[in-house]
C-alpha cells in the first residue's frame, strides 16, 4: 500500500510527519528546582531576516506555555486549540485546566488528525509546560502520532540525540530556571554544531515560583546575553582540548 | 371556603444550615417537603452526595434541585474519569452553578455546595443561579431566616466537631419550631478527609435549650 496504507505496522503518512519535526529546530524542556523552562534554536535563513521575529514560543493561558518545532503553522494551530481547551474548561468546571489534562486533550488531538481520510497528521511535535495548583509543574512532549508523554527533561528536533545525552548529565532537579538557562544554551548549540557556522537565534520561556507561576519569555536582550555566553563557554572547552 | 390546593408542587420549604469547622464540614438540613399545605414527606433527605466526599444540599422545587443534583453527579463522575482524581468542591458548585445558570428560566431553587478536596480541604460554597460563593458558614431556606440571629450570635470559625452538631442541631431545632414550612426530623452529613458519616436526629429528639 501506499500514501494512507501501513507499511510493516507503520503508518506512512505519520512516518513523513516525524521526518518533518526530525529536521527542524531543536526544542528543549526541563523541569528545574523551581519551575519549567522552554527553549529552541533556530537558523536565521536570510540575512535580510528581522531578528526577534518569527517566535516558535507561545503562551496558551498565564500557566501554560508550547513550544513547537516542524511545521510551524501546525504548531501554531496546536497553539490555538490550547487556548480553546484552556477557556472551555475554565467555563465548564471553575478551575484552571491541569497541565496533565491540556497537553493530552492536545494529544488527543493530534492522534484525531491521524485516524481520518481528508486529514493530515500535524508535522510538528511541541512541548507544554504548565503550571497547576493541583499537581504543580509539569512538562509534556507530544510527537506527530499523538504519543503524549510527561518528562523531567525533553529534547526533540535535529539534535535530540545529542541534547537527550547531555540532558542525562546535569541535575537539573537541584538547579533553579535562572542557573539552568547558560546550560540550556550550551546543550541547544551543541546539539546542532552542523549549523554553527551560520547565524543562530536563541528562545526561552520560563514559568517559575519567581515568575509567579506564570509563563513568561526571557527578553531578547538577556537571550543574546546567554547566547554569547554560551558560544564562549564552548570555544574555551575547544581550546582546552586542543 | 376554597378547597386545598393540592396540585401545587412539591416544595422543600426548607432550613439549610452549614458551617466550616475545624478539619471538615458539616452540613444540616430539616426533614419537611411540602406541597402548599399538604406535607408530602417529613422525613426528606435533602442532602445529596455527588462524590465521595462532596455533598449538596437542595432547597426550593424538590423535582428540580433532585434532576439538577443528579447532572451534576453525571458531570462530575465523567470529569473525574478524566481526571484520575478526586474533584476540586469549587467544580462541583460550579457545575451546579452553570446548570442553574443556563436553565434559570425553569428551575426554581438553589444549593449549598460542602466538602473536602486535597487542595483546598474543606469548603461549603452557596450556590444559586447568580453566583458561588465561598463562605465559613451558609443558610438557606425560609426556616434560615427566623434563625440568623442565633447563626449570628453563636457562630465563631474553627469549632471542634461536637460545638458544630450541637450548633446546627439547635439552629435547625429553632427554625422548625417558628416556621411553618420547617419540620420533621434533621439530617445532618459530616464530611472530613477520612469520608463522611451521616447522623439522622427524630422529630421528637429534637432540642431547645
Amino acid at each position: 500500500m501506499s500514501g494512507g496504507g501501513y507499511d510493516d505496522q507503520f503508518i506512512s503518512q505519520i512516518e513523513y510527519a516525524q521526518k518533518a519535526v526530525e529536521g527542524s529546530s531543536t526544542i528543549i524542556g526541563v523541569v528545574c528546582k523551581d519551575g519549567v523552562v522552554l527553549a529552541t534554536e533556530k537558523v536565521m535563513p536570510n540575512k535580510l531576516y528581522l531578528p526577534q521575529t518569527d517566535k516558535r514560543i507561545y503562551s496558551m493561558s498565564r500557566h501554560a506555555g508550547l513550544v513547537a518545532n516542524g511545521v510551524i503553522p501546525d504548531g501554531r494551530n496546536i497553539m490555538y486549540k490550547g487556548r480553546k481547551e484552556y477557556k472551555s474548561y475554565g467555563d465548564q468546571f471553575g478551575t484552571e485546566i491541569t497541565g496533565k489534562i491540556l497537553a493530552e486533550r492536545l494529544a488527543q488531538y493530534m492522534h484525531f488528525n491521524t485516524c481520518y481520510y481528508g486529514k493530515r497528521p500535524f508535522g510538528t511535535s511541541v512541548a507544554v509546560s504548565a503550571w497547576d495548583k493541583i499537581n504543580g509543574y509539569s512538562l509534556h512532549l507530544i510527537e506527530p502520532s499523538g504519543d503524549c508523554n510527561q518528562y523531567w527533561g525533553c529534547a526533540n528536533g535535529r539534535g535530540k540525540q545529542t541534547a537527550r545525552s547531555e540532558l542525562e548529565k546535569e541535575e537539573f532537579k537541584e538547579t533553579t530556571c535562572e542557573d539552568a538557562l547558560p546550560k540550556i544554551a550550551k546543550i541547544l548549540l551543541l546539539s546542532t554544531e552542523e549549523t554553527k557556522e551560520k547565524a543562530r537565534e536563541l528562545e526561552f520561556s520560563v514559568l517559575s515560583d519567581e515568575t509567579n507561576h506564570e509563563h513568561k519569555f526571557v527578553s531578547a536582550e538577556k537571550t543574546d546575553e546567554i547566547l554569547q555566553g554560551a558560544l564562549k563557554a564552548i570555544d574555551e572547552e575547544d581550546m582546552d582540548e586542543d | 371556603m376554597d378547597p386545598i390546593d393540592t396540585k401545587d408542587v412539591m416544595t422543600d420549604g426548607t432550613t439549610l444550615v452549614s458551617l466550616v469547622y475545624d478539619g471538615g464540614v458539616m452540613l444540616g438540613c430539616d426533614g419537611k417537603s411540602a406541597s402548599a399545605v399538604l406535607i408530602g414527606n417529613r422525613m426528606s433527605d435533602k442532602l445529596e452526595p455527588l462524590h465521595e466526599h462532596i455533598y449538596c444540599q437542595r432547597t426550593g422545587v424538590s423535582a428540580h434541585t433532585e434532576a439538577v443534583a443528579r447532572y451534576a453527579r453525571y458531570f462530575l463522575d465523567s470529569h473525574c474519569a478524566e481526571t484520575g482524581d478526586l474533584p476540586l468542591v469549587e467544580t462541583a458548585a460550579s457545575i451546579i452553578q452553570k446548570i442553574f445558570y443556563e436553565n434559570g428560566k425553569y428551575l426554581r431553587g438553589s444549593m449549598l455546595v460542602g466538602g473536602w478536596d486535597p487542595v483546598e480541604g474543606p469548603q461549603l460554597f452557596d450556590v444559586n443561579k447568580g453566583a458561588k460563593i465561598s463562605k465559613k458558614i451558609a443558610w438557606n431556606g425560609s426556616g434560615s431566616f427566623v434563625i440568623i440571629g442565633y447563626l449570628d450570635k453563636n457562630f465563631k470559625e474553627n469549632m471542634s466537631k461536637a460545638e458544630a452538631f450541637e450548633f446546627i442541631k439547635e439552629a435547625i431545632s429553632l427554625a422548625t419550631y417558628r416556621d411553618g414550612s420547617s419540620g420533621g426530623s434533621i439530617r445532618i452529613v459530616d464530611i472530613t478527609k477520612d469520608g463522611r458519616k451521616r447522623h439522622y436526629i427524630p422529630h421528637n429528639e429534637k432540642e431547645i435549650k
